[in-house]
């Protein structure tokens, strides 16, 4: 057990506060829908980044590097200024939804590049440019772009042309769960010296003007001397620590309070507001800053000339170690030789863990992509705090006033109330949760931290975020969006993991989880399956523009759609919650009747795939694949034969059972055969779940033999779904046979876009029309690990579809997981196709092993587009690549679903099999 | 009292460690209780009142809960100090998010 396992332990014990400082910070507060308070919901022009700087935040804080309390009172990050820019760099910009052609994005370039579970080890590197930072041309190119052109990046500014700007690191170190040291390191990579101010801050989040006059935290100067600044920060709730500073440097106090005159256009009560850094450093007010060396907000201030090539460090402390007694070493100097120490010993730990997370198998450029997925998905932690009631009132909705004006959003959502450490699809351009999304992230965070994915699981069935109805919120944009059921498959995977590391299953937790998804199980019955047939909708169901109507909006044809997807998604919730009341079971009989409810609901919901409509079933044998069904108004049907990844998704609704449920309750089994046999059309059109495979294992699936292989025909056909970089999300069919249907006098067609799209649907930010996105490649991946456990080495396809290769469907997994991990490993010409064609990425020393996870990937050259930090749910690569560095074939098929846990000692591949 | 409400508020597991083994341990464990609790027991439903800023005045203006605008200075002692609204013609108002009748000290 590595140190960092150890901290990991004392936390779990409730020992220590060893996450109670992490990156909780988020990237963007401005532009989100906490902050809106807009008429019409406009919420990216209602607050935005123009006013960030001036406009004290209601709901959280913002910044670059940042890190924050658990609960976000006091707050510390960076901001810089190379003397050329209008403001001060407080915050990563980008452009909102409307300035580019692709929606909004961040035009700055960050990496995590490392961090622990504890956060006892972080390291950040910012890429600074020393000329003006070109935050006009970005929007003007941008807004002038269409959508079929690429994105206007920083890099095609020029902005970094000759190598001129710094690479700023900021690492932190916890020399004790509330003593956090932090270095910040400045590289010029430029050719001639140049300066840079350096101000690292320290603020509240506002809390006090809001709140009728709380007590109000302080910040002030208590150095006794110049060449060691220290900082007294006081909150009533959080308590006292210090920020201790190295060398000389001028400490700038102000109120972290809205500039009215600014933003309001309202004389200021007090000059020291929100923005008065900024005034003090860019334009040279003195007087903006308070001389008294109080406020709520500070920044100190080093001015730095780094020679080229050359590197500085700024020294800080945040602690809870008075002045006297820092340090521990005679002098109490904060930044005594002990500080190294400690930064250096917080390092090697941080890789000692990885090297006991990663498997020794992997090489280094596959060990590097693992890690920086890691930390991508730990750093990706924020404070998320909303009130949805207050947020009403506060904008005049209250509900419960009998006149209240309309709100925008959530006015359904009022019993919420949000205020915990969550992980973020993308703290910049998704700083909000999304419970699909969130599903998915903890299959990666429970790979280095195992309670937090646990936590985060059950905090979406919380009384303050499960809504009354049982609906699970789906994102802040609607929480009564519908997100596909992912969380009872995430449920039952952290479920098994935690029994196998522990030795014990946590079923307490897993009986909470199962009682609050047995409600959001119910909603769905009861509001997604409109005939009662047990065939459902949901909408857009996460897949955004993949249909060729807008699924969540009223069709053009009238009538209604019958989603094979919605089905496919709600058969494989009916299979987890049959898994989760099995496991129950095991040690509580009332469970076992609620095993075969869901055994009986599965085979209602996956039997209806199949037989229900008749010549408008889903199933299209002569296509011999899975279509959304149209449900005219005058009674009549048809399929919309789009080959997507609609079609794809009944193929993952599949897992095995081990049969143990049947041999502790024979009477299960006895109801459930006479169920099945005198409901023989129900089991006809799917794959028979009484048929023994591979160690007696049953398999329940959607799919029988002959229809997963011509599924699968389709599904790794080079021309169709199977790219060199994983499964597309709409076949390539399309490229040249493009879906097309007329309605109400208007043409609707669906192409295969391998990027970007080329319409403006769900605000033109919506790809899934082609490119290849991670979470759904790994719901195939792990289907066909189940297909594999129950049919074994004798079940063979060809892959791709039409080579003559022959393989067995683990093979063809690890196969599709190749593409996938290909896309941010080197190839053999040293590229690395997640940056395509963007040389500085690929040639420069400084930039080629600095790693993005995208939102999702081009279908054809695996380039990395949407969201650039979205680690979150591609941080699940990292999952992928584990698996089948730490599983055989051999092993999979003599455990069964547990080879996905199970960590077999690193199996020792050929060299020639790693260089792939 | 304090495990007590925690179990009230289902939070069972923080409740059994109520009994914290050091004082970091408790201010860690508590944080998120007390946001709850903070906000549970201050919501009671307040009088409809809107805020605004008049930008060619430069002032704050209030609509209070009978529909009275008044004017108020952003100073100590605001709505003592408050003013009649003369609507005029040209006068556009511009709402004022609800939570800054915190910041100007409205007693409401």
């Amino acid at each position: 057990m590595t140190v960092e396992h150890e901290r990991l332990d004392e936390a779990r014990a409730q020992k220590v506060p060893w996450k109670k400082w992490g990156p909780y910070l988020s990237e963007r507060q401005w532009g989100t829908v906490r902050e809106d308070y807009s008429e019409g919901g406009d919420a990216w022009n209602y607050f935005t980044h123009d006013q960030a700087r001036s406009r004290a935040y209601r709901w959280g804080e913002d910044g670059l590097a940042g890190i924050s309390d658990d609960q976000q009172r006091l707050c510390f990050a960076l901001a810089l200024w190379n003397g050329k820019d209008p403001i001060l760099k407080e915050r990563p910009f980008g452009l909102i939804n409307s300035e580019s052609n692709h929606g909004e994005d961040v035009k700055e370039y960050y990496f995590y590049v490392d961090s622990t579970p504890t956060h006892s080890y972080m390291k950040y590197l910012y890429k600074y440019p020393q000329a003006a930072y070109p935050y006009a041309d970005l929007v003007k190119t941008s807004r002038g772009r269409s959508r079929n052109e690429m994105e206007y990046e920083l890099l095609d500014t020029g902005v970094f042309e000759q190598d001129r700007y710094f690479d700023v690191f900021v690492e932190y170190a916890k020399e004790s769960p509330e003593d956090v040291l932090i270095q910040i390191s400045v590289h010029n990579r430029g050719p001639e010296a140049a300066e840079l101010v350096v101000l690292p801050t320290l603020w509240f989040r506002n809390q006090w003007s809001w709140h009728g006059n709380p007590a109000r935290p302080t910040l002030r100067d208590v150095s006794k001397d110049a060449t060691r600044q220290v900082v007294e920060a006081v909150d009533p709730k959080l308590g006292e620590c210090f920020l201790y500073c190295e060398g000389e440097a001028a400490l700038l106090f102000t109120e972290n309070e809205t500039n009215t005159q600014r933003i309001f256009g309202v004389a200021n009560r007090s000059p020291y507001v929100k923005d008065s850094i900024d005034s003090y450093v860019v334009h040279g007010q003195k007087e903006a800053v308070n001389p008294e060396k109080i406020g709520t907000k500070m920044a100190a201030l080093y001015h730095l000339t780094v020679k080229p090539g050359a590197c500085q460090v700024v020294r800080l402390r945040l602690s809870e170690v008075a002045p006297p007694a820092v340090g521990n070493d005679h002098e109490g100097d904060p930044f005594g030789g002990q500080f190294d120490q400690v930064l250096q010993r917080r390092g090697q730990e941080a890789d000692e863990f990885y090297g006991s997370v990663i498997p020794k198998s992997l090489n280094a450029d596959q060990a590097n992509v693992m890690r920086q997925a890691l930390a991508g998905m730990l750093w990706s932690k924020q404070f998320y705090h909303y009130d949805v009631d207050k947020w009403l009132e506060e904008r005049g909705s209250d509900p419960f006033k009998p006149v209240h004006k309309a709100a925008p959003r959530n006015d359904r959502w009022h019993h919420m109330y949000n205020g915990d450490v969550i992980s973020m699809p993308d703290k910049w351009e998704y700083p909000w949760y999304a419970a699909w999304d969130l599903a998915f992230h903890v299959l990666a965070l429970t790979l280095v931290d195992p309670d937090f994915g646990k936590s985060q699981l059950s905090l979406m069935l919380r009384e303050r975020y499960m809504h009354p109805n049982g609906q699970i919120p789906a994102y802040e944009w609607n929480f009564g969006d519908v997100n596909p059921p992912v969380h009872a498959w995430s449920t039952i995977f952290a479920y098994r993991l935690d029994k196998l590391k522990q030795g014990l299953g946590d079923k307490d937790w897993l009986k909470g989880c199962f009682q609050k998804l047995l409600l959001n199980f119910t909603w769905w019955v009861n509001r997604k399956d409109r005939s009662g047939r047990n065939v459902f909708e949901g909408g857009f169901l996460g897949l955004d523009n993949i249909g060729v109507f807008d699924r969540s909006a009223p069709l053009p044809t009238g009538g209604f759609l019958e989603q094979a997807d919605g089905t496919a998604w709600m058969a494989l919730f009916c299979q987890n919650m049959l898994e989760i009341a099995a496991e129950l079971a095991t040690t509580d009989a009332d469970y076992a009747d609620m095993a075969l409810k869901f055994a009986e609901h599965f085979l209602w919901i996956a039997s209806s795939m199949g037989h229900l409509g008749g010549e408008t079933e889903m199933w299209d044998d002569e296509d011999g694949f899975y279509y959304d069904v149209l449900r005219l108004p005058d009674g009549t049907a048809r399929r919309l034969k789009v080959r997507s990844m609609v079609g794809l998704l009944p193929l993952c609704a599949v897992t095995t059972f081990e049969g143990e449920l049947l041999k502790k309750y024979p009477e299960i089994g006895e109801r459930l055969n006479w169920f099945l046999e005198t409901r023989p059309e129900l089991s006809a059109a799917i794959h028979d779940p009484t048929k023994a495979g591979v160690a007696g294992r049953r398999l329940a699936s959607i799919l029988d033999e002959t229809r997963l292989r011509r599924v699968l025909a389709k599904m790794l056909d080079e021309n169709e779904f199977l790219s060199e970089f994983g499964i597309r999300s709409l076949s390539r069919y399309h490229a040249d046979h493009p879906y097309v249907i007329q309605a109400g006098g208007q043409e609707y067609r669906v192409s295969y876009l391998p990027a970007e799209s080329d319409t403006g649907m769900f605000g033109g930010n919506s790809n899934w029309r082609g490119p290849i996105w991670m979470p759904v490649n790994t719901l195939i991946v792990r289907a066909l690990m189940q297909y594999y456990v129950y049919y074994g080495n004798e079940f063979t396809v060809e892959c791709p579809t039409g080579s003559g290769c022959q393989m067995n469907l683990y093979q063809v997994a690890e196969e599709i997981t190749r593409r996938l991990t290909s896309i941010f490993l080197k190839d053999a010409d040293g590229r690395r196709p997640v940056y395509g064609g963007t040389e500085k990425f690929q040639q420069d020393p400084h930039w080629r092993d600095c790693l993005q996870f995208f939102e999702y990937f081009h279908g054809d050259n695996g380039a990395g587009l949407g969201a650039s930090h979205q680690t979150g749910w591609t941080g699940i690569i990292a999952r992928a690549m584990h698996l089948f560095a730490t599983t055989t074939a051999e092993q999979a098929l003599q455990l069964g679903k547990s080879a996905a846990i199970v960590e077999i000692e690193p199996k020792a591949k050929p060299a020639a099999e790693l260089a792939k | 009292m304090a495990v007590s409400l925690l179990l009230m508020f289902g939070q069972n597991e923080l409740a059994m460690n109520a009994s914290p083994r050091s004082f970091r341990a408790a201010r860690f464990f508590i944080g998120p209780l007390q946001l709850f609790k903070e906000r549970f027991m201050t919501i009671h439903r307040r009088p409809a009142l809107s805020i605004f800023v008049d930008r060619s005045s430069q002032q704050w203006v209030v609509r209070d809960p009978d529909g009275n605008f008044w004017v108020v200075p952003y100073d100590d002692n605001p709505w003592d100090h408050r003013q009649p609204f003369e609507f005029t013609e040209k006068i556009e108002l511009e709402p004022v998010p609800g939570h800054y009748k915190s910041m100007l000290r409205l007693p409401f």
